[in-house]
């Protein structure tokens, strides 16, 4: 590993917006003991990082890092970040993507790409990570500091079993080979060590990784981002299964997630991370409660944000789908036995009326894609009837009599464009439909509403952001005032304050031009502040349709209940109030 | 296992049939008759005439066809126009060479390619990764006749360590194997060429995957998650592509064989078009069909073994 060492700085450089470190963790040396717990350091936070030094009398923290940088191919991403964690402590690391959260996981892991170059120092276990053999530096991983990803569909090797790839552990570390049940029973997993992980879910096989990363007890755990990639009950499984192993281990948790929910949930301390610097660092209840840092505060707010929805005036019967079932051939299995269809949607109906917000949840594989695709008349296997205003939606015959009164946002801002054209060309597509030219001054009006420059038209997709090509989706959704738009997953990519930002958007478009919507998504919180009604779909049937508040307020079924508790939820005195507001004093 | 593997046999079956009706309908349709100029312009019609009503040639075109396939599952080709001896003696002759000769440029190939990939993908950027790479570009460059000259001049011609060609049998075993190393070397170095970049890219791919993160979490180096994990998955498109040269280094030694003199699969096919001998080309045509379908197979079965994903109850 290439690893340059400029001298280090006597006194690490303060962020620009000033960083705020305040007494909750281990407090900042020249403070002592005689500022209480939980006592503010504001005054002196220009001088000092907020993740603090080693003072005096402190208990020895596990894993220190004194003004970390990590630059790659000459670009800084990582500015002096100083953090300590103690032995059995939870510490979440949370900033929106690109802040440095996994730069700084994968530097204390030892697993930067080549091309990084790192300057500080870390310290684990008393041991300068930088000053040891780079053989002595592997084995500390997985023996003594362990990971989880964020994607377990792909963290593990598919040619391998996982029972072989948690006993290759012990082989590394010259280990006696392991009892696999015990550990996969620890993990609560209960498929027989022989599987593939093509075999298992994704909460399955991040238990699987968990089971790998926990195997030898290491002392610290680093997870990045575990739940983010699986869906709301396995999310509250994955993250009790983690809080309950850190408490029986007594592991340090060092977690990266961007969402304060579920940092509320699980850690002790927040140490917020913003383009590469650190910018406050306090325990978790302050944080929420009080954050004190500009940054945070927008952050925190923007978590808690609810979009103000005007309220609906529903008119007419726009969108009706009776008894829609959509099935899929099934594999056969052996040669005389008939293959067993897989019904993805199961005689599904419900209306959509004028005016309408209506959202859809579930988990992943419930349908809901499938329903949203046959909706649009895209599923040419769907049975039952689907009518728009009187006229069928049928997907052997498209109509674009039909089509331009539905319009879709998809969830991928960077996939949903073709990049070779520019933004005039592509806000005009929908216009195919109505067999003419945009008319003058069409495109700059569209860009007008969801807040971009008429300048922009002659730009192409990639010199916008993720959350302003998710303006533009929602610019070409619009420009031919279709009476329904579907809205598939169309913020779930997006970092929490743009999230924020286009909720809000669509709550003023609604107002402007009594929009009619399907709101479709996993999370709840969203759905709660852009509908009128939501329909739960579990394995291919809705099983609730009620207005939101009642659903929310006393959920039927208990599905719902069970994703209504799995969901994690910000505590009540969370700062939900708009980033101007001052801090309580 | 059993369905798929049923399932995938009967579309072999399939495009057999469909590949035995093309060739020879392509045989057909070629203007030439065989009897005219086996018995050159002055023939008389009536010899002419016995000698297609000798081969065969004056029945309907199904009859043959019925008569070519169902010989041809007997193990009968029938008989050589041109040699007079059966087709199936004259196959078995070339094989003996052309088997081995395919067999042992795959094998060279493969060894040179396996280390050089493995090197290059570890060092990439550096030192080893360039002589590879650069290597590599050489190989696939240099047309393999070239080569096989070049290897004559220095091995057989100066040094002596070979023979500069000609094949003795394999009744002499040794003598025979040494016949093929060159040739085998000429064929092997470009194969080798495409397999080093191709297990090059794929290694430098499977180092990228998520999995090889979790791997050098647990504890491996960077050098032993490539191994133990990297190189298995990389194996995946590296086989197909061996699939496919095999069959390549079987049919396609034509020039090498040229070369070294070799009286292998390549030189009989040759000389059977020169001389209109439609019944050994339809024959070895046919072969060298079955031989890529069967490889093609074998690879697929390969894949199903090596990735559990393939393996479906």
């Amino acid at each position: 590993m290439d690893r340059s060492r400029p001298p280090r700085p006597e006194a690490p450089a303060p962020s620009a917006a000033g960083p705020i470190a305040r007494g909750a963790g281990p407090l900042p040396h020249f403070f002592g003991s005689k500022i209480p717990r939980g006592g503010r350091s504001e005054g002196a936070a220009g001088a000092e990082p907020p993740g603090g030094r080693i003072a005096a009398g402190d208990p020895k923290p596990l894993l220190t890092l004194d003004t970390l940088s990590v630059a790659i191919e000459g670009q800084t991403l990582l500015h002096g970040v100083s953090l300590r964690l103690q032995p059995g402590e939870t510490l979440a690391l949370t900033g929106e993507s690109g802040s440095g959260k996994s730069l700084t996981a994968l530097a204390v892991m030892g697993l930067l790409p080549r091309a990084a170059t790192i300057s500080g120092t870390l310290t684990f276990d008393d041991t300068d990570l930088d000053r040891i053999a780079p053989r002595r530096r592997d084995l500390l991983r997985g023996a003594q500091m362990a990971m989880v990803f964020q994607e377990p569909m792909t963290a593990l090797n598919p040619l391998m079993t996982i029972g072989a790839q948690i006993a290759e552990v012990f082989s590394i570390h010259r280990r006696p080979a392991p009892d696999l049940r015990a550990l996969l029973d620890r993990v609560g997993l209960d498929v027989p060590p022989t599987r593939y992980p093509h075999e298992l879910s994704g909460g399955q096989r991040q238990r699987v990784v968990i089971a790998i990363a926990i195997a030898l007890r290491p002392k610290l755990l680093i997870a990045d981002e575990p739940t983010t990639a699986l869906d709301v009950t396995t999310q509250a499984q994955i993250l009790s299964l983690l809080r309950d192993l850190t408490r029986e281990d007594g592991m340090a948790l060092l977690m990266i997630t961007h969402d304060l929910a579920v940092v509320a949930q699980m850690a002790q301390r927040i140490a917020v991370l913003k383009d590469g610097r650190l910018v406050e660092c306090a325990a978790t209840a302050e944080v929420l409660s009080t954050p004190r840092h500009p940054y945070t505060r927008e952050l925190v707010a923007a978590s808690g944000h609810r979009a103000r929805l005007p309220t609906a005036s529903v008119g007419e019967v726009l969108l009706r789908a009776r008894d829609v079932s959509v099935a899929y051939p099934g594999r056969r299995r052996h040669l005389l036995e008939r293959p067993l269809p897989f019904t993805a949607v199961q005689g599904v109906s419900f209306d959509l009326r004028r005016g309408e917000r209506l959202g859809l949840v579930g988990e992943s594989g419930c349908g809901k894609s499938t329903l949203t695709r046959t909706l649009l008349g895209l599923e040419p296997r769907a049975t039952g009837r689907i009518t728009l205003d009187g006229q069928a939606v049928d997907p052997h015959r498209p109509d674009s009599a039909v089509q331009r009164r539905i319009q879709v946002v998809f969830q991928d801002p960077y996939g949903s464009f073709d990049p070779r054209h520019r933004v005039a060309r592509l806000l005009a597509e929908p216009y195919h439909l109505l067999g003419h030219a945009p008319p003058p001054g069409a495109i700059d009006r569209a860009l007008a509403e969801v807040g971009l420059s008429p300048r922009d038209a002659r730009r192409h997709i990639h010199a916008f952001s993720g959350g302003q090509r998710q303006r533009l989706a929602i610019a070409r959704a619009l420009i031919i005032r279709p009476e329904v738009i579907v809205l598939d997953e169309a913020v779930s990519a997006l970092d929490v304050r743009v999230r924020a930002q286009i909720l809000d958007l669509l709550a003023q478009l609604s107002q402007r031009h009594r929009l009619t919507w399907i709101f479709i998504s996993h999370d709840l919180s969203v759905v709660r502040q852009v509908t009128d009604r939501v329909l739960v779909m579990c394995q291919g049937k809705i099983v609730e349709d009620a207005p939101t508040e009642t659903l929310f307020a006393a959920p039927r079924h208990p599905y719902t209940r069970a994703l209504l508790e799995a969901a994690p939820k910000l505590p009540d005195n969370t700062a939900t109030a708009g980033p101007r507001r001052a801090p309580p004093a | 296992m059993p369905l798929s593997l049923l399932r995938r046999l009967f579309t072999l079956a399939l495009s057999l049939i469909a590949a035995s009706l093309a060739i020879f309908l392509a045989v057909e349709v070629i203007p030439g008759d065989p009897a005219s100029t086996m018995l050159g312009l002055e023939a008389r019609p009536e010899t002419l005439a016995a000698l297609r009503a000798e081969l065969g040639l004056d029945q309907p075109p199904v009859q043959r066809y019925l008569g070519w396939v169902a010989g041809m599952l007997r193990g009968d080709f029938g008989i050589s126009y041109t040699y007079r001896v059966p087709v199936s003696e004259l196959i078995a002759d070339r094989l003996a060479v052309s088997l081995p000769l395919a067999g042992l440029a795959l094998v060279l190939a493969v060894a040179l390619a396996l280390p050089a990939g493995l090197a290059a993908a570890a060092w990439r950027g550096r030192l080893p990764d360039l002589a590879v790479s650069g290597g590599a570009q050489l190989g696939i460059a240099v047309p393999n006749f070239w080569l096989a000259m070049l290897l004559v001049t220095l091995f057989a011609l100066r040094w002596r360590f070979f023979p500069s060609g000609g094949f003795p049998g394999w009744d002499t075993p040794l003598q025979a194997l040494r016949a093929l190393i060159l040739p085998a070397v000429a064929l092997a170095l470009p194969q080798a060429a495409i397999l080093t970049r191709v297990l090059r890219s794929a290694l430098i791919d499977a180092q990228g995957e998520d999995f090889i993160r979790t791997a050098r979490a647990k504890g491996l180096s960077r050098g032993q998650a490539l191994r133990h994990h990297g190189l298995r998955n990389a194996a995946l498109p590296v086989l197909t592509l061996i699939g496919l040269q095999f069959s390549f280094l079987l049919a396609g030694a034509i020039i090498i064989e040229q070369v070294f003199y070799l009286p292998g699969l390549g030189q009989l096919i040759f000389k059977a078009i020169t001389q209109r001998d439609l019944i050994t080309v339809e024959s070895v045509t046919m072969l060298l069909v079955c031989a890529v379908i069967a490889v093609t197979f074998l690879t697929d079965v390969a894949h199903a073994l090596a990735d559990p994903r393939l393996r479906r109850r």
